[in-house]
């Protein structure tokens, strides 16, 4: 939750014409977790698209890459090899195409999002310097 | 008494002031589209969303409900 809640008011807010889109893929992973918990006051930005995934599809498909992506992991992440990627945060370019396998163009992935979130916002910095109007590679 | 009086008409004249104020637009607050959550259809949709996206930079978040 405070990583959500991070995301919103540390990036989206202060990069309102960013050109950027941000999926939002919701799973449970708490014995209290349920679709009806989904929080949509959390992460109110319009460039973001919310999914719910009850398989947990997404990270666990993403869980066994993060070995090849482990150059890009951000500093002070912590992330052991699960079988589940959750509570985490996966940053492409803007010429990023996903075919086989989703690392052409990752810049940096982190977790949890609290742990990661100084490189991811040094991140943002850097690619929407100008306001985020323009489009970065 | 007075001080009653005084009281009433000052926050008259604020409920006055809001009302106007709203209606004016100059004190609504910003309006957004309220975000919908739908159920994603496997990894595959998220690869054509993801896709259907280049040009921009791309967040993808893996997140917990509570």
């Amino acid at each position: 939750m405070a990583g959500t809640r991070w995301v919103q008011n540390e990036l989206l807010a202060k990069y309102p014409k960013a050109n950027l889109r941000a999926y939002a893929i919701w799973f449970n992973m708490y014995p209290g977790d349920a679709r009806s918990k989904w929080p949509p006051n959390l992460l109110t930005d319009e460039r973001v698209l919310h999914r719910w995934d009850e398989p947990k599809a997404v990270g666990q498909w993403y869980a066994p890459l993060t070995a090849s992506i482990r150059p890009e992991l951000a500093q002070g992440s912590q992330w052991k090899d699960g079988a589940i990627l959750w509570d985490a945060y996966l940053l492409y370019r803007a010429d990023a195409k996903w075919s086989d396998t989703p690392t052409t163009g990752l810049i940096r992935w982190g977790r949890t999002i609290v742990a990661g979130r100084d490189p991811l916002q040094g991140d943002f910095g850097r690619l929407f310097a100008d306001g985020g109007t323009s489009t970065p590679r | 008494m007075k001080n009653m009086r005084f009281f009433a008409a000052a926050l008259g004249t604020l409920l006055l002031l809001s009302g106007y104020l709203s209606s004016t637009g100059a004190y609504a607050p910003v309006a957004t589209a309220a975000p919908t959550l739908a159920d994603l259809k496997g990894v595959d949709e998220l690869r054509t969303l993801f896709n259907n996206d280049a040009g921009k930079v791309r967040l993808v978040l893996l997140l917990s409900p509570t």
